[in-house]
């Protein structure tokens, strides 16, 4: 399984140590070529250093990883291919908004508010 | 023009007297700036001299007068008493009364105001009417009347300056507040300002820590940078998404060194939450169609007074839906939308449990404390986090009145403001 990097850190720069907005998530998960990394069944590492990113908005995770809950449904599923390296806060953080995304992808093959 | 001399020999009353007639003279024929040509002469109060075109503020301060002109208060002089209940927390109504009040009586200038020191100055609310009222002071001389108000509060207040961007420090405080442009540049990773205000609003309270604790080294734990990030960004992003015809929104970020809390207060005008969420062909059928059984069913237990004056009206339970996990007007295009401000609230109270919230729109004011907690509840057909405001968290009963209110007075934007508790050592 081939192993692809996305660095968070550069996202950041003297002057901004916050990665925020839903618009913003989605746009990066595109730049990243996210799904196609996904499709091609890649080990994706998303690297966060906690002295250049001190604060990451749930709307900015759940941005990104919105079309990755779509096709894996699961939170196992997109644990087997993301690894998040870097601060306990951060890998929580991811995680809980993993768990959210699967509520709301998981349980339902129709992406309707109401499952 | 004809102006008599004063000569060597003249008495002192000559001289007076003369100079008088001078003055007069010059003055004749003077136009007179704000005055619209019009001498008023009725000598009557202070300002008799000239009878001053009425100011007219921007378009949303307009507004907000205009929409709520018949509370204000008739009275000629305005007293304005700070007290612990004079907060947006505690008090929205009065905070928000106060405020059409001073605009008005800016417009058309009957007496200066009177503001007094009766134990207590709330940030927030003093920051907001600051904010506003120096539309009064941009326009005209405008006098605030400050009775009774011990040093220190005195040196805050005049620091205050809330019109143009400034970062103010003292021994007691740091303030940095900004009209932060909303940046609608199709390129969402075009930056936006509010991110750079965040950061430095971390750094100041790094920076108050560091001094106060005589550690060089020190650096914020990440959950404080997560909570407060999390209270700006999450706002910022709201106003980015929803309120799409506003350009700006206002920030600030004030820490007390002493009591070591920090308070953030954002408001923008445009849309209402109501407003946003209950625009035509936003909602999914299905979730329209929860909303509207929990409405019926709050007229049918005699919870919701239809009427505006009522104690729990239709908006204030719009609004309060609105705060409910996955509940947008946006959801239609994205299921994962309608998390942002419980996410803030949550990560807010995870850091610090003694966290308040108040958020105002249109004419409802909610608070948040320790008291009522988010929790989990099936609803709408799935695990949702939930903040009913009642014990039993429980969307289809009643709200507890002194957690959701409304207020009577109509403001035709969002104020947030949050209101953490550090704790540290």
């Amino acid at each position: 399984m081939e192993t692809y990097n996305v660095d968070l850190n550069t996202l950041v720069n003297s002057n901004v140590d916050l990665i925020s907005g839903r618009a913003f998530g989605e746009k990066e998960a595109e730049k990243f070529h996210i799904m196609d990394h996904v499709n091609n069944n890649e080990k994706i590492v998303i690297y966060i250093d906690d002295q250049k990113v001190k604060a990451i908005n749930d709307s900015f995770i759940k941005g990104f990883f919105s079309d990755v809950f779509k096709i894996l449904k699961t939170k196992e599923r997109v644990q087997q291919i993301f690894e998040v390296e870097g601060n306990d806060y951060f890998i929580r953080l991811f995680h809980k908004n993993w768990t959210i995304l699967e509520a709301l992808y998981g349980s339902s093959t129709n992406p309707s508010a109401i499952s | 023009m004809k102006y008599l001399v004063i000569q060597k020999k003249d008495s002192k009353a000559v001289r007076v007297s003369k100079k008088r007639f001078n003055h007069k003279a010059k003055r004749k024929n003077k136009a007179y700036k704000n005055s619209d040509g019009y001498l008023n002469k009725i000598k009557k109060g202070k300002y008799y001299a000239l009878r001053k075109k009425s100011i007219v503020f921007t378009e949303d301060i307009e507004r907000f007068c205009n929409t709520n002109y018949n509370l204000t208060s008739r009275a000629t002089r305005l007293v304005v008493k700070l007290n612990d209940d004079f907060t947006l927390f505690n008090n929205p109504a009065q905070v928000l009364l106060s405020l059409l009040n001073l605009l008005k009586h800016g417009k058309v200038l009957s007496q200066n105001p009177k503001v007094t020191y009766d134990g207590y100055v709330s940030f927030g609310a003093i920051y907001l009417i600051d904010n506003l009222c120096w539309e009064i002071g941009k326009k005209r001389k405008w006098v605030v009347d400050f009775h009774k108000f011990p040093p220190e509060q005195v040196s805050i207040l005049s620091k205050l300056r809330s019109i143009v961007s400034s970062h103010v420090e003292d021994e007691n405080e740091y303030m940095i507040n900004e009209r932060v442009l909303i940046n609608r540049s199709e390129d969402p990773t075009s930056n936006q300002a509010y991110k750079v205000k965040a950061k430095d609003i971390t750094d100041m309270v790094e920076k108050a820590i560091r001094e106060s604790s005589s550690d060089s080294s020190y650096q914020l734990p990440l959950e404080i940078h997560h909570a407060i990030k999390s209270a700006i960004g999450e706002q910022f992003d709201n106003i980015h998404l929803h309120a799409t015809e506003t350009s700006y929104g206002t920030l600030c970020g004030f820490y007390n060194k002493i009591t070591q809390e920090i308070t953030i207060l954002i408001y923008n005008f445009g849309k209402t939450i109501a407003e946003t969420l209950s625009s035509p062909d936003t909602l999914p059928k299905e979730i329209l169609n929860e909303i509207l059984d929990i409405l019926r069913n709050h007229s049918a237990k005699k919870i919701l007074n239809f009427t505006s004056a009522g104690e729990f009206t239709l908006e204030n339970a719009v609004t309060l839906l609105a705060l409910q996990e996955g509940i947008s007007s946006r959801i239609k295009y994205d299921i994962t939308r309608g998390h942002g401000l419980i996410d803030f609230i949550e990560n807010c109270f995870d850091l610090s449990e003694d966290t308040k919230v108040a958020i105002i729109s249109g004419k409802t004011a909610i608070k948040i404390d320790k008291k009522y907690r988010i929790s989990n509840k099936n609803i709408f057909g799935r695990d949702r986090r939930i903040i009913a405001l009642n014990s039993d968290n429980d969307l289809y009963k009643k709200p507890d009145p002194n957690y959701i209110r409304n207020t009577g007075v109509n403001f035709n934007g969002v104020i947030i403001e949050t209101t953490i508790p550090l704790k540290i050592n």
